[in-house]
């Protein structure tokens, strides 16, 4: 036989065998120890953090292994292929934004952890109750929360100064807002373009949520049904109406700034003394902190403006470690899961503050302890936080995406906002009455 | 002519021998497989009956301590102790027993005696001295109350008599009870060990015979406490067949028929002296020798699924006959939830035809008047499903679950598919390497193939299959989360037609593809201003090349900082010369421009690569005879560098537009398709349906719809350009 041949029949040897494997649907055997799966989100640094948490649970078990596999991107699409699958991981980290636990939930795909709460001594009364109430149901609660994230307002102190503009307090309204946007928007240089700006108008969605609720409007109807009567309302227009008009009529903002995806350059740009107020949350404090010890920036941050006189009000967005229905290890899974939001892995990663400590306790030492002076915006806007949409509403994704269309239409198209808002309403209301029917 | 033979006898036989032994793994490993299944769910079944019966006996318990006494022989109660909140002895039952201990020395009795403390009233079995016993902890005016029941002995008899499945019973390993039959008197170590921490049946071998062995937990379901073990006894459910003795003939015969056909072919093609009557014969024989075995695909295919039906009916069977192991004095005094895990499949119970309970929303709507009683398959609710009913009025439950085979079905018709393919690919290996002109060319068609055989089948396996499953899923609904994918018809593409953002997608997409002429024209340039002996050209070829070699992600996020209208490098360097602000990527009129003038920059030195090759391999006596001949640099362009490079600029047209068709990462980084949709193409579109919104079946219709695009495209290429572009 020539080694063309034997080349030729090693191929179809090996689709043979390829065939077979398939056939089989063998199940790889990992050997003796057992090994948990955790699947999360997270940059280099909160790897680090993550895995000093697991290194302390493997100090009391220590029979087993756990992989940490940290997924930066595409991570939906990872664990909801690893959960059809077969091989879910047996912990795996989810919110009530882009990665929402409730398609989970109302399709029985986590443990319900309530019964088991006593058992692993977790005494769900130390978190945030709000938080808490992301993950829960009657009856159950799906996934211990990790940490959370208000919406507020971050306010470069230098730019306030420079341009004279006394900082506000708490008790800031709309008006006063729009008053320190107008002043704080200048031609420095006077080329005749503005070189500071007062604000920016968010695209996301998530970011105008607050504003919304503060002008005592919302987007969908209390049962998560639909938005006809709610998007269309005139308290939510009223809020979105307020943005747009930055943009059209104050001209508060850098160009018509419709922004896409959060890639650090609203943040850059807050740095360097270009915009004076932007709204975000409490994972910019990582990346910031370094320049306010050097000494090049000062910063303030402000839970959301108040709304004629009503509450001030703003959305949360938390994650917690939630449990596979088909995870193969449930105890130890739900061990684990428990251990990654105790009050130990609540500090651990306090310290690195991307998100601020669910269990209340903890965000309570780390506020006191907080030499910033900032913690203290954050502790007021959790306890006026409202959970997102994302909490309850399945297709929350599929809702949220058609909102930065009503500021396109009426930004560029110039369209009547009410027109626009009946017309979205319509459209989100078809999205809701027929959940996945495609 | 002895090595055409050769060749010939492996190509047609391989297939054949491929598809056989691929054949009897599957029946083997389906003989292998179901029956473990089917053992399995009854391992569970038990298991569940262990917990019903415990929470139905922790029921019958009284609620308040006071009338302990007065139920206690009708409960069955034994003995039991009052101890006040402090743990003194307040009431033994029978007067003067001694007391029994409050803090039982166990790891499993503190959690029962702290839950009784919190006021929940708990039971659960448990050996004390070796002897297993049912001890219930019962909270009641700050007093606790330990009662010590009897084991029930006719746990096991019980559910043996009615599942026909022989069961034992074990507490921490040791055997409590069984159904007749001979057990082992204590589980082995390393089972105990993979139930505590793996959370489901196992089917294995126990002294030599074919067990299954579920978990049973403690009273809140946290630690294994024990096992069941089930084998299957007389009255078992048939069980499929312990063989299938017709099965492995079909691949069999297969072999013998490809076998025969082959020797044919090789009579006829070596007896025939004409290259192209050989070739005719060739593919004529190879249609007849592949044809069996892809019959015995098909029958495979029946066979196997027929085997797994009845495992199903076994399944819903066993499951069925569980019911009457719960308690029911009216079926529906149970929540069909509940009985739905208790059972392991769906549950329904109805009335005629009204349906009073339903263990899943969407099942609660359907119509089962229509179904015949017995064990059948039906469609409920959109979806195929395993059905059991019995005849009779009144209220009873219809158990209803998904069917073993069709998922059999749905991986040996991707087997089958995968065979088709290698056929296919062998028929045009040997079309092409037997209709050679001579031996030299032939054995050149022939190394050729093989080469390429190891990545054609990887193709086959990573892309030709996914293509076939978004092909079958676009007619499907599909979530992802869940299992069901009912058939829909040409829903999705009709939903298509209809739908203005995707058609809006397409325009853009078509919008955006024309950066690659444009960037042909640039490429082209910069090739022919670097084909030359310069010092640095490396240097400058290696900077055009960077762009495309450098992450899309991070070329975006910098771009989108060039391009910020207000603080961006471009406006701020035109407005030097007096130009702009333009607003870039923030304006629904002049976004996907911007996202062109990037793709621009970006493809440049890909395709100026290309291009440079071309040039190479123009000679340059060409060039030479042209200057000679008086020709000067503008006409010896388009005389000779051009015409010459027309299989190149075919392959750079051809591929850069399939690749902008594809385009992703820009918009998914930078605009998200806004805004105003401006910039959504048709794969974002794609994404965002598919992981997004979790619409599979309609992402797939919408992928299917932008390849036959691609498809067309592409050939209408191929027809009017790539004719003349065949180098001569």
């Amino acid at each position: 036989m020539s080694l063309g041949q034997r080349s030729g029949l090693s191929a179809t040897l090996l689709s043979v065998v390829c065939i077979g494997v398939m056939a089989c649907g063998c199940e790889s055997n990992r050997g003796d120890r057992t090994v948990l799966r955790v699947m999360a989100w997270a940059g280099p640094d909160e790897r680090a953090i993550e895995q000093r948490v697991i290194d302390r649970f493997l100090v009391d078990h220590p029979d087993i292994e756990i992989e940490f596999e940290s997924i930066s991107a595409n991570y939906r699409e990872r664990l909801l292929t690893s959960i059809v699958a077969g091989t879910p991981p047996d912990v795996a980290l989810l919110d009530n934004g882009s990665f929402g636990a409730a398609p989970f939930i109302s399709r029985d795909l986590l443990v319900n952890v309530a019964p088991y709460l006593d058992r692993i001594g977790v005494d769900t009364s130390a978190y945030y109750g709000e938080v808490l109430s992301i993950f829960r149901r009657p009856g159950g609660l799906y996934a211990f929360p990790k940490d959370f994230n208000p919406i507020v307002f971050y306010l470069n102190v230098d730019l306030f100064e420079e341009a004279g503009v006394p900082l506000p307090d708490t008790t800031w309204t709309w008006d006063d807002f729009l008053d320190i946007a107008v002043k704080l928007t200048r031609d420095v240089d006077g080329d005749g373009r503005n070189d500071t700006f007062g604000t920016r108008v968010p695209r996301n969605f998530f970011l105008w949520q607050p504003w919304v609720w503060a002008a005592g409007g919302d987007v969908l109807s209390p049962d998560g049904l639909r938005a006809s009567g709610y998007l269309d309302s005139p308290e939510t227009e009223a809020a979105i109406q307020f943005l747009a008009d930055l943009i059209t009529v104050h001209d508060v903002v850098p160009s018509v700034d419709v922004q896409r995806q959060l890639t650090g350059l609203e943040r850059n740009f807050f740095l360097t003394g270009r915009i004076g107020m932007v709204t975000s949350g409490h994972w910019w404090l990582p990346r910031i902190r370094p320049y306010i010890d050097d000494g090049r920036v000062r910063v303030a941050v402000l839970p959301p403006p108040r709304y004629e006189d009503r509450e001030p009000v703003t959305v949360i967005y938390a994650a917690g470690w939630a449990v596979p229905h088909n995870t193969r290890h449930k105890k130890l899974a739900i061990e684990l899961a428990a251990h990654l939001s105790s009050v130990e892995a609540q500090r651990m990663r306090a310290e690195y503050g991307l998100a601020i400590p669910s269990i209340r306790q903890a965000h309570e030492e780390f506020a006191a302890a907080d030499t910033y002076g900032l913690e203290e915006a954050f502790l007021f806007a959790a306890r006026n936080g409202r959970m997102s949409w994302g909490s309850s509403v399945e297709d929350w994704a599929h809702v949220e995406v058609q909102m930065p269309d009503i500021f396109d239409r009426v930004i560029f198209e110039g369209e009547p906002l009410h027109d626009v808002t009946i017309e979205i309403a319509r459209r989100i209301d078809e999205i809701l009455a027929t959940p996945g029917t495609r | 002519m002895k090595r055409l033979r050769a060749s010939l006898l492996l190509l047609v036989a391989l297939p054949a021998l491929a598809f056989a032994v691929a054949g009897i793994a599957v029946v083997v490993s389906s003989r292998a497989s179901l029956q473990p299944v089917l053992d399995r769910h009854a391992a569970t079944r038990a298991a569940e009956y262990f917990r019903y019966y415990r929470s139905s006996r922790l029921a019958e318990m009284p609620e308040s301590l006071d009338r302990l006494e007065a139920g206690a022989a009708e409960l069955d109660v034994e003995r039991y102790t009052i101890y006040d909140d402090a743990g003194r002895v307040t009431e033994t039952y029978p007067l003067n027993a001694p007391p029994l201990p409050l803090a039982i020395d166990t790891e499993q009795s503190a959690p029962m005696l702290d839950a009784a403390r919190r006021g929940h009233a708990v039971l659960d079995l448990m050996a004390i001295d070796g002897q297993p016993v049912w001890l219930a902890y019962l909270p009641g005016n700050e007093q606790i109350a330990v009662v010590l029941r009897d084991v029930s002995p006719e746990l096991a008899e019980r559910f043996a008599e009615r599942t026909g499945y022989d069961l034992a019973l074990y507490l921490d390993a040791s055997l409590v009870q069984a159904s007749g039959g001979s057990f082992v008197e204590a589980l082995p170590a390393t089972l105990t060990d993979s139930l505590a921490s793996f959370d489901r049946a196992l089917a294995v071998e126990l002294a030599r015979a074919p067990i299954a062995v579920a978990p049973i937990k403690d009273f809140d379901d946290w630690d294994a406490t024990g096992a069941v073990v089930v084998r299957a006894g007389e009255g078992a459910p048939l069980p499929p067949p312990p063989s299938l003795p017709n099965a492995p003939i079909a691949p069999m015969s297969a072999l013998v028929l490809a076998a025969a056909a082959t020797l044919l072919i090789v009579w006829r093609v070596t007896r025939t002296s004409s290259t192209e009557r050989r070739a005719q014969n060739l593919r004529r024989g190879f249609a007849i020798a592949l044809a069996p075995p892809a019959l015995a695909a098909f029958w495979l295919v029946q066979a196997d699924a027929e085997m797994s039906a009845r495992a199903t009916d076994a399944m819903i069977e066993v499951s069925y006959r569980c019911i009457t192991l719960m308690t029911i004095e009216e079926p529906d005094s149970i929540p069909a939830n509940v009985a739905a895990a208790f059972l392991g499949t769906d549950l329904v119970v109805t009335d005629g035809p009204t349906v009073l309970e339903a263990s899943r929303p969407e099942l609660a709507t359907a119509d089962y008047s229509g179904l015949e009683p017995g064990i059948g398959r039906a469609n409920v609710a959109g979806r195929r499903m395993a059905y059991a009913k019995t005849e009779g009025g009144g209220a009873w439950p219809i158990l209803l679950t998904t069917p073993l085979e069709d998922a059999r079905k749905t991986t040996l018709f991707w087997l089958a598919g995968l065979y088709g393919l290698l056929a296919v690919g062998v028929l045009i290996y040997a079309s092409l390497a037997f209709a050679a002109e001579n031996a030299i060319e032939l054995r050149e068609a022939k190394t050729a193939w093989r080469f390429v055989s190891p990545s054609m089948i990887l193709l086959l396996l990573f892309s030709a299959a996914p293509l076939l499953f978004a092909f079958y899923l676009s007619f499907h609904r599909w979530n992802l989360l869940e299992p069901a994918k009912p058939f829909v018809g040409l829903d999705h593409y009709i939903d298509l037609a209809r739908d203005g953002l995707f058609w809006n997608a397409a325009k853009n997409t078509a919008i955006y593809s024309l950066y690659v002429p444009a960037t042909m024209v640039f490429a082209l340039a910069v090739a022919i201003l670097l084909n030359r002996k310069i010092k640095g050209v490396a240097l400058l070829r290696a900077v055009f090349f960077l762009p495309y070699i450098t992450s899309f992600v991070a070329i975006s996020i910098v771009w989108q900082w060039m391009y910020d209208p207000d603080f961006g490098l471009f406006n701020w360097s035109l407005g030097l010369v007096g130009l702009g602000p333009f607003p870039w990527l923030n304006s629904p009129s002049t976004a996907l421009l911007a996202l062109i003038i990037m793709a621009v920059w970006i493809h440049i030195g890909f395709q100026m690569i290309i291009f440079l090759a071309g040039l190479q391999a123009i000679p340059g006596e060409f060039y030479e005879a042209a200057m000679i001949d008086g020709a000067g640099p503008w006409r010896r362009f388009w005389r000779i560098t051009l015409p010459l490079l027309k299989p190149t600029t075919f392959f750079v047209l051809v591929t850069s537009i399939i690749g902008s068709f594809q385009v992703f990462t820009f918009v998914y980084v930078m605009t998200e398709g806004g805004p105003l949709h401006a910039t959504d193409v048709i794969v974002y579109h794609i994404y965002q349906n598919a992981w997004q919104f979790l619409r599979m079946g309609y992402a797939s219709a919408m992928s299917w719809v932008l390849f036959a695009v691609i498809f067309v495209i592409t050939l209408l290429q191929f027809r009017f350009l790539g004719r003349r572009t065949a180098p001569s």
